[in-house]
């Protein structure tokens, strides 16, 4: 057994019972008082707050190092201690597998459209990366949700190998953003309107020709902003009709006009004179253009806004500058999933907020997405996709993912996840490595036969052998030899042994 | 009628529901007022302020009524934001659907009874039927629906059940490949008519109270017919269940319903095998007793689904669904079993605490019962695991249902662990077993009903905290009261005699 000097005392405490038992309600404690908070806070809170503390990982190798113990300190092992040994070598494996899982494993996105081909996924952590024209590439992971920046309390990233370093100056967990256009020397028109409606008003800023700003879908109205050379082309474009309320604002060398039509004929046109009311002919909308910029630049504001109460929903934002060759460049916010140029001197880099990705070594395309439903209704019973694997060193196939049938190929585990409707539809798969899992899985079947081999087939080998044992003695005593007492504990008894010898 | 869940299988005013379907659909104006809404929740009639005094409303009254439609306007809009619905909020959501089908009933819009050619089209309903009289083919149909509403109408039951007969032909004849078998027809119709369980419980309930009364009459007779009466209550349940899976395709244990249904059968399972075994009569007893409730909870608590329904995706992949939730829910059943032993352990020392014979054994038995759920309960919490890395791509996430089975686990590993060292005692131990109910009860019920969060979301209800609190207060001071019992009739064992005539 382990003898009594400092070590071996040290073993006894850390194998002991007591040890272990109050382990088990610490942990179960910890996890019950987890998913009130869960339910409070959401699940990314939780996990940042309890689970993947080193708290709690002190807590998990408590419950390792005490059955690592409590296996150690029974040494030498004997036949008697099967099934303890399996069990507990199960819990063990159990830890082991998922610590390998945590630091050699891998838990991403892979989002794609049908169609589109992805070789990077993207992983849960978020970071700031840094992008400079000479190609060189900088990723700094940040969790500013835990460890926020704020005045005084700056975050620095020194990129390597040049003199430049980002300074993260404020992080905030939710912003608004509100657009909008103010006269500059040079830049493009845009007008402001507003569009009173029953319920509510409604405004926005128009920019012509613009891919992202030269329509706007209001629900009840639609608007479009273009511009027109001459006299015939704004005609021509003033008298389009999209079968709704719509209102065409042209601009010309000659002045600002617009046509309202409501699909089915009816058309107003005239000047806009920003500032007073737009004739549109339509009963309960007024329609207003209260600011008219001949040349305009687009101002962003980031501003103050109640988060929702859902993490999933928040915008977050972090206010960065650059630092370098001696100076501060300009501050610039930049939004959760967004890049932005800063600059510093005479240096630029672009400054992205968001999750890092990591290459796959091999292609990715998704040829079909099929959500299916249940015949005659519209209740989803399967989620598949049907991807295309370009390997450069193993060729390509083609296949189907789908809900409980994930792809297994080169250790990367591709799963079914969610998709998103639209046209085309987009199908998000959950790519994982895990390559503790053969380990944990191992665990498993020890954990269940060490449990079985404890309660059942030990108790029942030991009346077995003391049952033979009492038939050998019987059998001994009605020989001419002297009687031999039994070797093993005469207590046979047929009924059920007592619970403290159920254990080990 | 009352919740959504119940739907379809009750009598209201005394019809069964194929006749008043029939009725429904023949006089709807006189329906829609009658008062056959039952509306109890106090959340729910709070929010939309509907009349004290009375808990029957009619279709008419409620869909009119300002205050519920304010309060569904509201949970309506909140939905639509994305937000998360309180236990108030789905109450009434739930009301709102049970409404809209009742509504849908007498308009005949939920009647979804015409297969089309397509197996993937949605079947036409009977209101689909009045406005697309196309083919002569659906002429037909609609012709023999009229006549069997008349027939109704005129009180021509014979003529009904002609009419009724050639209109499924008719029906059947439309798409003979989208149309389900007469075979399948048939036996989802005798699941519902021969209501297995209600059968069930009584058998069980003269079952237990045959073996409750062979302990202090001692009769062999009385021993023999419990048996034959719980062996009979428990092939009737496992019938039912059979039907039940025939019906669905699946193992029965995908919604609460069905998991208390399989749990109460597994505890009789286990009382059945460990009586094979001791023969005492003390686990038959105490199985039957429990099974009694469960199944009366099951089918009468009207937050509880009693209708067959298709399964969302994930839970569509048979083995690892059939494995893991069959393992835990057989823990869960021998844990009820352990509860109920555990009962009457304390019973025992709370009135009988001198028969230290009859309370060795019973622990005993008791121990052995927390054996298996322990086993059971342990390996289903690990291959939980193993169907999630299957499902989702990691093994252990922390999500609140596994978080709580593992601390379910670990809460009756601590109890075994305790005993084992000497911790607590057999007393301790029966403690410990209606202790560790409240975290499996957690596991079970808690965590779809009242945390409702988590990937586990699939099962989610609300409703019936009345009954568990209920029962969970019942067992807190069942607990302090045995407490409260155990310290004074130790004390009493503790204290030196006082005032005994000492002998000289």
């Amino acid at each position: 057994m382990v003898d009594k000097r400092s070590g071996g005392r040290v073993v006894l405490v850390l194998a002991s019972l007591r040890l272990a038992v109050v382990t088990m309600l610490t942990l179960g404690s910890v996890c019950a008082y987890a998913t009130f908070y869960e339910m409070r806070n959401g699940t990314p809170a939780v996990q940042r707050d309890i689970y993947q503390t080193p708290w709690f990982a002190l807590i998990l190798a408590t419950l390792g190092v005490n059955v690592a113990s409590v296996m150690v300190s029974r040494y030498p092992w004997t036949r008697h201690h099967i099934g303890f040994l399996v069990a507990h070598v199960g819990i063990l494996a159990i830890l082991a597998g998922s610590l390998v899982s945590i630091y050699r494993g891998l838990d991403s996105n892979l989002a794609l459209f049908e169609g589109e081909t992805g070789e990077r996924v993207t992983l849960h952590d978020r970071s700031l990366q840094l992008a400079l024209p000479t190609g060189a590439r900088a990723s700094f992971p940040v969790l500013f949700e835990k460890h926020p920046a704020s005045p005084g309390r700056e975050q620095r990233f020194a990129v390597p190998g040049q003199d430049l370093v980002l300074v993260a100056d404020e992080s905030r967990p939710h912003v608004g953003v509100s657009e909008s256009f103010a006269s500059a020397e040079s830049g493009t028109p845009a007008l402001h309107f507003q569009l009173q409606a029953p319920m509510a008003t409604q405004d926005g800023w128009l920019v012509p020709d613009d891919p992202e700003r030269s329509r706007l879908d209001l629900f009840m109205v639609s608007f479009a902003f273009r511009s027109a050379p001459g006299e015939t082309a704004a005609q021509e474009l003033l008298s389009r009709d999209e079968g709704r309320n719509h209102v065409s604002f042209v601009t010309t060398p000659a002045g600002l006009w617009y046509s309202a039509s409501d699909g089915q004929g009816g058309r107003q046109t005239g000047a806009v004179v920003p500032g007073q009311p737009v004739r549109t002919g339509w009963a309960g909308l007024g329609l207003m253009v209260d600011q008219y910029l001949p040349s305009a630049a687009l101002v962003r504001q980031v501003v103050k806004e109640t988060p929702p109460a859902k993490e999933e929903r928040r915008r977050p934002a972090v206010l960065v500058h650059l630092e370098g060759q001696g100076q501060a460049g300009p501050p610039e916010w930049v939004l959760w999933g967004e890049q932005r140029a800063l600059r510093v001197g005479s240096r630029a880099a672009a400054v992205a907020y968001r999750s890092p990705e990591v290459a796959l070594p091999f292609k990715v395309t998704l040829l079909r997405f099929n959500d299916e439903s249940y015949p005659g209704s519209r209740m989803a019973s399967t989620y598949e996709s049907t991807v295309r694997i370009d390997d450069p060193r193993e060729g390509s196939f083609q296949t189907l993912v789908s809900m409980n049938h994930p792809l297994h190929y080169r250790g990367y585990i591709f799963f079914q996840s969610s998709f998103v409707e639209g046209r085309p539809m987009m199908s998000i798969f959950s790519v994982a490595r895990a390559p503790g899992l053969p380990l944990v899985y191992l665990g498993v079947a020890l954990i269940g036969t060490g449990i079985i081999w404890m309660f059942y087939v030990k108790p029942y080998l030991a009346r077995r052998q003391a049952q033979a044992a009492l038939v050998a003695h019987r059998a001994a005593r009605e020989t001419p030899h002297e009687a031999k007492p039994a070797a093993d504990a005469v207590a046979a008894r047929p009924r059920p042994a007592a619970p403290a010898a159920g254990g080990a | 009628m009352q919740g959504a869940r119940a739907f379809g299988l009750e009598r209201i005013e005394g019809l069964e529901p194929t006749e008043w379907l029939l009725a429904m659909m023949t006089a709807p104006e006189k329906w829609r007022s009658e008062p056959i809404v039952k509306v109890t929740h106090a959340g729910l009639r709070q929010a939309a302020k509907l009349p004290a005094g009375r808990d029957r409303f009619s279709l008419a009254e409620l869909a009119e009524h300002p205050g519920f439609r304010e309060a569904t306007a509201a949970v309506q809009a909140k939905s639509q934001r994305g937000e998360d619905l309180d236990p108030v909020d789905r109450e009434v959501a739930d009301l709102y659907d049970v409404l809209s089908t009742l509504n849908g009933v007498m308009t005949g819009e939920a009647l979804h009874i015409v297969p089309q050619d397509d197996p993937r089209a949605a079947w036409l309903s009977v209101a689909d039927l009045q406005s697309q009289a196309a083919t002569p083919q659906l002429e037909r149909v609609r012709t023999l629906l009229g006549a069997m509403l008349v027939a109704y109408r005129d009180g021509d039951r014979p003529g009904v059940q002609t009419a009724a007969g050639a209109l499924s032909r008719r029906l059947a004849e439309l798409a003979p490949s989208a149309y389900p078998r007469q075979k399948d027809l048939s036996l989802e119709v005798h699941y519902n008519t021969l209501k297995p369980y209600r059968i069930a419980w009584m058998l069980y309930l003269l079952g237990f109270l045959a073996l409750l009364s062979s302990f202090p009459l001692a009769a062999r007779g009385l021993t023999i017919s419990g048996f034959a009466l719980v062996g009979s209550a428990f092939l009737t349940q496992s019938y039912g269940m059979a039907l039940r899976v025939l019906i669905s395709g699946r193992p029965p244990v995908t919604n609460m319903y069905e998991t208390i249904i399989f749990v109460a059968w597994g505890g009789v399972a286990f009382a059945l095998v460990f009586e094979a075994i001791y023969r005492v009569r003390f686990f038959g007893t105490t199985a039957a007793a429990l099974a009694t409730i469960a199944l009366l909870i099951a089918d009468n608590v009207p937050i509880f689904d009693s209708s067959i329904a298709p399964l969302v995706p994930v839970l569509r992949d048979n083995m690892w669904l059939t494995i893991h939730v069959l393992t835990i829910m057989l823990g869960y059943a021998a844990f009820t079993l352990a509860m109920g032993l555990g009962h009457l352990n304390l019973g025992l020392y709370f009135f009988a605490p001198r028969r230290a014979g009859l309370l060795k054994s019973l622990s005993i038995f008791l121990y052995r019962a927390l054996q298996v759920g322990t086993l059971f309960l342990a390996v289903g919490t690990a291959l939980g695991g193993v169907w999630a890395s299957y499902s989702w791509g990691r093994f252990w996430g922390w999500d609140p249902k596994e978080t709580w089975a593992l601390i379910a686990t670990l809460g009756y590993l601590a109890i075994l662990h305790a005993r084992f060292t000497g911790w607590i005692k057999d007393f301790g131990m029966a403690v410990g077993s209606l202790l560790g109910y409240l975290l499996v009860l957690m596991a079970w019920y808690g965590v779809n009903f009242v945390l409702g969060t988590g990937l586990h979301s699939y099962g989610f209800g609300s409703g019936g905290y009345w009954y568990v609190g209920g029962f969970v207060a019942f067992e807190a001071l069942v607990i302090v009261a045995a407490l409260l019992r155990r310290r004074a009739e130790l004390a009493r064992h503790a204290a030196p005699p006082v005032a005994t005539p000492q002998p000289a």
